[in-house]
């Protein structure tokens, strides 16, 4: 044992051969921060081993972060998510006599199997309209479905002319764009319930439906006036020189604009928010009118009409 | 003052450690729900999401139906998760989605501004905890003030903090999690540690200056 001021070149040795600690990232991050801003050139700063992340962050960090749960939840929980996964059929081993004969299009049909597993198709709006539509400054005729398709999957204005023109994502969310209407498209994020798939609709009228089969990819519309937030349902936007109208159908919609009491309003099923052009009349609301002479029945009863059309809703 | 961690002891802390990486080998059996991933799966974020949330909302019932639809959005999104993508932010940002949607329809409910999460002017002025300089705290009562400072803050603030402290997420991740950049990110967490300190006041600073004396 060496005392206190004696060297001791073994053990020096083999410290200098040990690896190296990985840095704390937070420290190595403050550090390059520091470096990167000169503060360590302007005046001295913390030396590395000093107390970098500081003795705040250190503190927190050994805090812990809440009480744990209750393992009786913990347990229902863990069951429910990992049993109630679908288990995969796993194909039967093909007899060895009948291995030659059947092997080759097993093989073929496993690998079908495994590429639209492993590789799927990316979900693709499929269009349907009567009559010409523009996407992007290009005009498309209604045989063009499929070359328009494919376009869509970049984000641009769409234009509806003579005819509504209506949108299906692989069933899973449904969307109506009535004539004369511009809709700028989204860059459709992934469908894994995480990215938002904006929309914005410039002028006209759109309907849109979210299906049994959707991930829960928040969707949020824009218009002139307002900001509209989904929450699985079905609604109505309308957009007119006099501002923005949103029905809604089924389930609940958040609206949110500068003209709203408190910067939003909740419209729930039967119920249409109305947002004015005019900062002076700022927003209203009112249930979906029965009245054929009401200026929004028409509105209502084809945003109604598209929903009893479109899937069911989620 | 003894309670103090130091930098040599972070490993064995509650956070800041390297969070445990889901094994790649099993990222991509998830996409097909099998049951072992899935297992290992829940067994590796269950606590983390769980104590997100529950600090997030303070009430434990409420953390547990969000932790629910949390992993039922899991499950429903699996089949299109990219195995080559590190999980842990994605399963935050799930958490930190439902959280938004709960802030936002509780502040409907009230008939309030909605809460602070998507807004970047986000220190008002908090109410310091008090203490006065030179009293020192023990350490369940400095533990227990640091709480409360934590739980004073704007959500915004607070969750930049958890997933930052707690998740070790660089503040890229965290400002995609906050539909933010990572400079933004980074701006919230210093506004949250210089509010943090504010807050807590002379307390802490008795305690720093304590834990410096110490030998």
């Amino acid at each position: 044992m060496s005392r206190e001021g004696e060297e001791d070149p073994a053990l020096e040795e083999l410290l200098r051969r040990g690896p190296h600690p990985a840095p704390d990232p937070l420290r190595r991050e403050a550090a390059r921060a520091a470096f990167l801003s000169g503060a360590s050139r302007a005046a001295p700063g913390p030396r590395m081993g000093a107390p970098v992340p500081s003795d705040l962050e250190l503190y927190l960090a050994s805090q812990p972060v809440a009480p744990p749960a209750r393992a009786e939840f913990r347990g229902e929980l863990r069951k429910a998510f990992v049993l109630s996964a679908p288990k995969a059929a796993l194909p039967a081993a093909p007899p060895r006599s009948r291995l030659m004969r059947f092997g080759v299009p097993l093989l073929a049909a496993a690998a079908i199997v495994a590429v639209t597993v492993l590789f799927p198709e990316p979900e693709r709006w499929r269009v349907r309209s009567a009559a010409p539509v523009r996407f992007a400054g290009a005009e498309y005729a209604p045989g063009d479905a499929q070359e328009l398709a494919v376009d869509l999957e970049g984000s641009g204005t769409f234009e509806t002319l003579e005819a509504p023109a209506l949108f299906d994502l692989g069933g899973k969310m449904e969307l109506e764009l009535r004539p004369g209407s511009e809709l700028v498209f989204p860059l459709l994020p992934e469908l894994d319930g995480v990215g938002t798939v904006w929309f914005e609709l410039a002028r006209g009228e759109a309907y849109l439906k979210t299906a049994d089969g959707y991930p829960g990819n928040p969707v949020r519309i824009k218009t002139p006036q307002a900001e509209v937030a989904l929450h699985g349902t079905t609604l109505g936007v309308l957009v007119s020189p006099g501002g923005t109208c949103v029905c809604v159908a089924e389930g609940q919609v958040t609206v949110e604009s500068g003209q709203l009491v408190d910067g939003h309003m909740d419209v729930a099923a039967g119920g249409s928010c109305f947002v004015f052009d005019d900062p002076a009349r700022g927003g209203d609301w009112c249930a979906f009118p029965t009245d054929a002479a009401d200026e929004n029945y028409a509105h209502v009863h084809d945003l109604l009409a598209f929903q009893v059309a479109a899937a069911p809703a989620r | 003052m003894s309670g103090m961690a130091r930098s040599d002891d972070v490993s064995s802390a509650a956070g800041l450690a390297a969070a445990e990486e889901f094994p790649p080998e099993l990222r991509r059996a998830l996409p097909a729900r099998d049951p072992a991933a899935l297992a290992r799966f829940f067994d590796l974020y269950f606590d983390r999401v769980y104590g997100y949330v529950r600090r997030l909302t303070g009430d434990e019932h409420l953390a547990e139906d969000l932790t629910q639809d949390v992993f039922l959005q899991v499950q429903r999104a699996l089949p299109s998760y990219d195995p080559e993508r590190d999980p842990r932010p994605w399963v935050f940002t799930i958490a930190t989605n439902k959280l938004r949607d709960h802030w936002r329809a509780r502040a409907t409910q009230e008939g309030r501004a909605e809460e602070s999460l998507d807004r970047d002017d986000l220190v008002e002025r908090l109410p310091a905890l008090g203490g006065s300089p030179g009293a020192e705290l023990s350490e369940a009562e400095l533990s227990e003030r640091v709480r409360r400072a934590v739980d004073l803050l704007p959500e915004g603030l607070r969750v930049t903090v958890l997933l930052r402290v707690y998740e070790n997420l660089s503040f890229e991740e965290i400002g995609r999690i906050l539909q933010r950049n990572e400079v933004a990110a980074r701006k919230r967490y210093s506004r949250a540690l210089e509010a943090l300190r504010e807050v807590l006041g002379p307390a802490w600073r008795t305690h720093t200056e304590g834990a410096e004396g110490a030998p």
